[in-house]
């Protein structure tokens, strides 16, 4: 087994994670964080040792999220029996925060997430980094920043005073990765609720919106530019890309983490390991929601997009 | 008593109630299973109804209940309670414990009990309940095998009372259509068996009226010749089976008699050219013939042409037998009262015969008192004959011999006789005019329209009275006639009236037909008048009828005056005849007087006489005479051998034999087609001696030598 565990220069701070988390909270749920309850079927009791729990973050669609992991910890559950595992279980907690209460207290054994949340929860948890997994077919994705063709706008810098739209506020590609790239350019990110709202010529206005309305809004021009995922900008229309331009492109990172609990036995973390690596391609889940799961090792190329990432983070996290 | 038509209309009305029923019921029927329909679809539609909204809201449900966010639940429902019939709703968690619920409207409390815990953790879809006119709908909220609760959803079809409404419209209308549908059917069967049954009755009666009578009645189909329809009084009346007549109408006519056949084949076979009647004789396998009366009557088509033909045939035998019979009885009965007066008659005239021959035998008187004597003799035998020739002619059956003669002298001749019929109390009274014309008639025949016409007079004036004969020269108004033979105004006219009853008004135009009376059954035959008609029309004249009741009654006989002269005087003149002598006479009379006198005068005459009682007595002299025999004077009737028989046997013996019969009976009673007619001779009974020479005379006997 092959698990990676960041450096400790590289741990992010708890007070990032927390301000980060506060960022989400407020951006996407609006209500106060409560305790998922885990409501199970009255003639079913098992121990807790007899179950492989995989956790997740969606504060909105938890439904939707459990039924596409649970053909996933059902499969784990069946090829861990001889370690005594007896069912697969899915926990989605609405936040960071409530995830990572879950691991630490034992609750969830195995993350999969998108690689700023999954880091965030490393950085404050210390899970294991176990695999990267392969979403839609990609390993890896990068985050881009358009605007439109004839805007006059070149560089990142020259979105000061301007408005830009992201994704939701836990989306790497949609939000973390341009957001970080903005910050690092020492620009001053102000979240506006309208895009008629002015800005100051040294910051940047932004507020959130999924992908279509992104394009919609940069095309009409009530926006300057939207952050998008390298896969959403292959999807953009022939007709409406060539009316935009790339003002900047991230680097590379893994699409999805797959992170393992500090508390899970290590015999039991080898055989996921195993496990997983030997999907390859499978498609678990019932015909209404089939997904092929794909896992990979995690390449020394991303060891370092993630550590980057991690940077990104805590610089995120320490802004003001 | 319940008749077959009785019983139908019952059937009819017992079917028709029961297709009414029947009807009723089975829209009954469909509208209850109409409404139940109607019903049924909309309590599914509801039941789908619910099922959509808590599937719409199982995704959302489920990630709120999974992380048991009530006010995100409440905003969820919020649209429940929006839908009209929703009147209850609850969101259980898995456990069962009730989340958000209408809080207008609330569940009983254990609504999500265990059982139905159990049963919604493997619930594939929503599970449905119906509650009276309610629907339950229970939806399982499940994420990854575990029950995370589920949503109770009650509904109720508050659209129903109005749809009901509609509904209850739509089929009480269908139902009303359909009723009418049936009340009009209902009808129309009613009528159409009531027609159908008015139909066969009307035909059973007609069949029953046409196969009970005792005519035969046909009808056919002038285009094609068949019958179309044949009585079953067929065999009776043709003699023929029905069914061949049927397969060949010519088959009644097997019988036909020969004299009959050329009419009556034309008019039955061919196409007739109008209505008919028609009488002809059908022969019997014994040789009786059988009269057949038929009237044949044409239907019309609308183009006025005729296309089929109705007859009625009806055997008329013993009709017409009855008919012969009352005539003859007419005149026996006319006979009958002759004789009484006639009686009286001869009495005085024997009274006078012998009177006068006694004188002559007795006294020996003078030659002029002698010729006196035997004059009253001669005279009151000729007046007895007479009476006796009428008696004849009443009791005959004589041919018809138009003569010409005149009324004043026939009405002379028998008046004497008519005083006899009339009797004492009844005054007869005659007006013969001077110069009457001559009229064209049979002597005997006219003496009988006249008897017949005063005895019906005094059958009219029972307590006495007068009756008048008056002959007249008359100028006829055509117009006025009767009947239609008279054709010419001149006339001769014999008007008998008497002061009797009269004839009332409404029985005058009826009085000459045949057996129409007025006396009482058993005083008349009714033919009298009718026989008088039918003579003198024959006659080419008219009798006309003025009856006044209480009056009397005014019987005129118009004749066409003739310009030719009377044929037959009736004046007596003693005969003055040249009687060729010699030659030889046989005599065969059974009447000893008649055979005296016959022999007395052909002695007289020069004569060589031989007399016989009979045949065979005559033969025999015949065969002792030496000589031949020149002349036969027989009697027809005799017993032993027919006076016919006799001429023939002698005309074998002698070729030039002449013969003259004497009879007291008809000229038709006996047959001589063995003899030429030059060579025969006919002699009635009473006769004069000069008559008897006369006919002698008229043989033209061929004499010896």
């Amino acid at each position: 087994m092959r698990s990676r565990r960041l450096p400790p220069s590289s741990r992010p701070d708890v007070r990032l994670t927390i301000l980060a988390l506060s960022l989400v909270a407020a951006a996407g749920c609006g209500e106060a964080p409560r305790e998922a309850q885990t409501l199970r079927p009255p003639e079913e009791a098992v121990a807790r040792h007899e179950v492989i729990v995989i956790g997740d973050i969606d504060p909105d669609t938890p439904a939707r999220r459990i039924r596409h992991l649970q053909p996933l910890a059902d499969h784990l559950a069946e090829r861990l029996a001889d370690q005594g595992i007896r069912r697969g279980e899915v926990v989605i907690a609405r936040s960071i925060d409530e995830l990572c209460g879950l691991i630490e207290d034992g609750s969830v054994d195995l993350y999969s997430d998108s690689i700023f949340p999954s880091m965030m929860v490393h950085r404050r948890t210390s899970t294991e980094l176990v695999l990267k997994r392969a979403v839609r077919g990609d390993f890896s994705y990068h985050s881009v920043i358009l605007v439109r063709a004839d805007s006059g706008l070149s560089t990142l810098e020259d979105l000061s005073g301007h408005l830009i739209a992201f994704q939701a506020g836990y989306s790497t590609s949609g939000y973390l990765l341009p957001a970080a790239a903005l910050r690092g350019l020492g620009l001053e990110l102000v979240s506006v609720d309208t895009a008629t709202r002015r800005v100051s010529d040294d910051a940047v206005g932004y507020f959130f919106a999924d992908e279509e309305n992104t394009i919609t809004l940069l095309l009409d021009g009530l926006v300057d530019a939207g952050a998008f995922s390298s896969r959403e900008l292959e999807e953009i229309p022939t007709t409406l890309r060539k009316q935009l331009e790339v003002l900047y492109r991230s680097a590379e990172v893994p699409r999805q983490l797959f992170s393992a609990s500090p508390l899970l036995e290590p015999s039991r973390l080898e055989a996921v390991h195993r496990i997983l690596v030997e999907l390859n391609g499978v498609t678990l889940g019932d015909e209404r929601l089939p997904w092929e799961w794909s896992f990979s090792e995690l390449s020394d190329a991303d060891v370092e997009s993630l550590a980057l990432v991690a940077e990104l983070a805590r610089d995120l996290e320490e802004t003001p | 008593v319940t008749t077959p038509g009785g019983r139908r209309r019952a059937s009819t009305r017992t079917l028709l109630a029961v297709v009414l029923t029947v009807i009723t019921a089975t829209l009954a029927l469909l509208a209850t299973l109409g409404v139940a329909h109607e019903k049924s679809v909309y309590l599914r539609s509801l039941e789908d109804k619910g099922v959509l909204m808590t599937e719409t809201l199982q995704e959302p449900l489920a990630d709120a209940l999974y992380f048991g966010d009530i006010k995100r639940l409440r905003h969820l429902t919020e649209a429940l309670q929006t839908q009209p019939e929703v009147i209850a709703y609850e969101v259980f968690g898995g456990d069962g414990r009730l989340l958000v619920d209408s809080e207008a409207s609330r569940f009983p409390a254990g609504a999500i009990d265990s059982g139905r815990l159990a049963d919604l953790a493997t619930a594939e879809r929503a599970i449905v309940l119906r509650v009276g006119q309610q629907i339950e709908v229970v939806m399982p909220v499940r994420v990854g095998g575990r029950l995370l609760g589920g949503v109770l959803l009650r509904l109720s079809p508050t659209e129903w009372p109005a749809q009901r409404r509609a509904l209850a419209l739509r089929y009480t209308s269908l139902g009303a259509v359909a009723l009418l549908l049936a009340v009009g059917l209902a009808l129309a069967l009613s009528r159409a068996f009531r027609a159908t049954e008015h139909l066969s009755e009307s035909e059973r009666r007609l069949r029953q009226l046409a196969e009970s009578m005792r005519e035969v009645l046909w009808l056919r189909d002038l285009e094609s010749g068949h019958v179309l329809y044949l009585s079953p009084a067929c065999e009776e009346v043709f003699g023929e089976p029905r069914v061949d007549v049927l397969a060949n109408p010519a088959t009644r006519l097997r019988r036909l008699h020969p004299e009959d056949a050329g009419g009556v084949e034309r008019l039955i076979n061919a196409e007739p050219p109008e209505n008919y009647e028609i009488e002809y004789r059908l022969r019997e396998a014994d040789g009786a013939n059988r009269w057949i009366f038929e009237r044949i009557t044409l239907l019309i088509d609308h183009d006025g042409r005729p296309y089929r033909a109705v007859g009625a045939a009806e055997d008329i035998t013993q009709r017409k037998e009855l008919e012969a019979d009352l005539l003859q009885s007419q005149k026996m009965d006319s006979l009958g009262r002759l004789a009484g007066g006639i009686a009286h008659d001869f009495n005085n005239l024997l009274t006078g015969v012998l009177g006068f021959a006694t004188l002559g035998e007795t006294r020996r008187p003078e030659p002029d008192v002698a010729e006196h004597h035997f004059r009253q003799i001669r005279q009151a035998a000729e007046r007895g004959g007479k009476l006796t020739q009428q008696l004849l002619s009443f009791a005959r059956r004589q041919v018809v011999h138009p003569r010409v003669v005149n009324l004043n002298d026939l009405l002379r001749e028998i008046e004497e006789l008519l005083r006899r019929v009339l009797g004492e109390d009844i005054e007869l009274v005659t007006k013969a005019a001077r110069e009457l014309g001559n009229v064209r008639v049979d002597p005997g025949q006219f003496e009988q329209v006249v008897m017949n016409l005063v005895v019906n007079a005094r059958e009219a004036m029972p307590d006495g009275g007068r009756l008048t004969i008056e002959t007249t020269n008359t100028d006829v108004d055509l117009g006025g006639t009767q009947g239609r033979t008279l054709d010419q105004q001149d006339c001769v006219s014999i008007t008998v009236t008497d002061t009797g009853v009269g004839i009332p008004e409404e029985v005058a135009g009826r009085v000459f037909e045949p057996f129409f009376s007025t006396k009482d059954q058993g005083g008349g035959t009714g033919l009298g008048l009718a026989i008088c008609y039918g003579i003198v029309n024959q006659s080419g004249g008219d009798i006309r009828v003025d009856g006044r009741e209480g009056i009397g009654t005014r019987m005129q006989i118009l004749l066409p005056r003739v310009r030719a002269a009377a044929e037959d005087s009736r004046e007596l003149v003693l005969p003055v005849i040249a009687i060729p002598r010699g030659g030889t006479a046989l005599i065969a009379e059974d009447e000893t007087d008649v055979r005296a006198v016959m022999k007395a005068v052909l002695d007289e005459a020069g004569f060589e006489v031989i007399a016989a009682a009979d045949g065979p007595e005559a033969l025999r002299l015949e065969r002792e005479h030496e000589g031949p025999i020149h002349l036969l004077v027989t009697d027809v009737v005799m017993p032993k051998m027919r006076g016919p028989q006799l001429a023939k046997r002698l005309r074998e013996r002698h070729p030039n034999l002449r013969v003259l019969f004497v009879s007291g009976y008809t000229e038709e009673s006996f047959s001589a087609r063995d003899l030429a007619e030059e060579d025969i001779a006919f002699l009635a009974k009473p006769f004069a001696p000069h008559d008897l020479l006369r006919r002698v005379r008229e043989l033209s006997i061929v004499r010896p030598g």
